[in-house]
């Protein structure tokens, strides 16, 4: 069963998805669903041999453009719908045991545009409001398949936090005249102390703000609201800034980084948010090379979060691991 | 960049993109590809430095610990 219900104390959705208990566990190799098809073996959800990068309705979706009806009956108190949108699943390569952050940037570029492609498509939809690109990677996230691949929710409403930056970025404009992402990047380049890469259209940097240790945020120096906006080489300036903050990643404790990478887009509902500003988040939760940053009680039930370091001596550490991105032919 | 749209178990539909077309964006060999395993690829093709390739190794290792739990059908 799925469906959404209101949490009135919040006022946000929650969506159930029973039936996701039953998805593939962290399958052996020979078994990955991700994987192509090979001749005569195991049936995949990809059925040829091979493949660049594939987009699919995901099996075990949380949203579906046709759902069931909800399993109970809302009121006034506790509103319910159905779970309606879109679960994509975006496989990155056919690579199984490959990682983003070891695909040549020509990949990353190639997924940025795939990426732009399913947000024109999904904002197509009359039912979708906001269209939300992510990865989850690593067992410490709570990945299921390790194949390298990336999620889209197309949602029928703006969620909570991105609606919260919509906001704050109003306000901002209505009280400065000017963008509030603008704005930080602006004061991240001043002061330099916290940016992690930079390249001609997109700054990486650990925000002043920094909830997690390693938390890195990547927005492009021009005020752009959305991946159909850019320009191609602004797509190819942002594939070279996540390569290079995802491989400064794996190479500072030696190890294939857990994260958690979310684009924040202008929502797909129509309106006028000429002052939001496109960015990539992303929340990494190890604070050492064994020791997780939890989301505990002060984090959960508080939304308070206590980051354990300093925003300027992560970031330094980030950079002295970046290492200059190299494209085929010398080409950008 | 081209793509091609087709319908898969449950009436999904599944959408190949393929960038042959463009220089300097074609998609790995078909032997590559069906090696599974093959980790270092990305970090070969870019010509990047070791931590690349130690890093690229780690997923693998990981997963030959996992315990199998493969249900006997491909799904996400």
């Amino acid at each position: 069963m799925s469906e959404l219900r209101w949490n009135p104390l919040l006022g946000e959705w929650v969506a159930t998805a029973t039936h996701r208990q039953d998805r593939t566990f962290l399958p052996p190799k020979d078994f990955c669903p991700l994987c192509p098809t090979a001749p005569g073996g195991f049936p995949t959800e990809i059925p040829e041999p091979t493949y660049d990068i594939v987009a699919f309705e995901n099996r075990f979706p949380s949203l579906q453009p046709e759902p069931p009806p909800p399993a109970v009956e809302g009121d006034d108190l506790y509103p319910v719908e159905p779970a309606r949108g879109v679960c994509e699943v975006v496989v990155y390569t056919p690579k199984h045991s490959s990682t983003l952050a070891a695909e040549p940037v020509e990949q990353i570029y190639k997924l940025v545009r795939v990426w732009a492609d399913r947000f024109r498509a999904l904002s197509a939809h009359d039912f979708v409001k906001y269209v939300f690109i992510f990865e989850n990677k690593g067992e410490a996230i709570g990945v299921t398949l390790h194949h390298p691949h990336g999620q889209i929710y197309a949602y029928p409403f703006v969620p909570p936090r991105v609606a919260r930056e919509l906001e704050q970025s109003l306000s901002h404009r209505e009280r400065t005249g000017r963008c509030l992402v603008c704005d930080i990047v602006e004061e991240e380049r001043r002061d330099a102390r916290r940016v992690v890469a930079e390249n001609a259209s997109f700054v990486a940097y650990v925000p002043f703000f920094a909830r997690y240790p390693y938390e890195v945020h990547v927005a492009p120096t021009r005020h752009l609201q959305a991946l159909t906006d850019m320009t191609d080489a602004e797509q190819r300036d942002l594939a070279a800034a996540i390569k290079q903050t995802i491989a400064a990643y794996d190479r500072l404790f030696d190890l294939s980084f857990p994260y958690m990478m979310v684009l924040h887009q202008r929502p797909s509902d129509g309106g006028d948010y000429a002052h939001y500003h496109f960015h990539v988040e992303f929340y990494p939760p190890l604070r050492t090379a064994t020791k997780l940053k939890y989301l505990a009680g002060s984090e959960s039930g508080a939304g308070v979060f206590i980051n354990d370091t300093l925003a300027e001596e992560k970031a330094k550490e980030l950079r002295s691991r970046v290492e200059p991105v190299v494209w085929a032919g010398g080409r950008r | 960049m081209r793509q091609r749209q087709i319908t898969i178990e449950g009436g999904r539909y599944l959408i190949f993109y393929t960038f042959e077309d463009e220089p300097g964006l074609a998609a790995a060999s078909p032997d590559a590809t069906a090696a599974r395993g093959g980790a270092l690829d990305g970090a070969r093709d870019e010509g990047v430095g070791a931590a690349d390739a130690r890093t690229a190794r780690a997923p693998a290792a990981r997963e030959s610990a996992v315990e199998p739990t493969a249900e006997g059908e491909p799904r996400v």
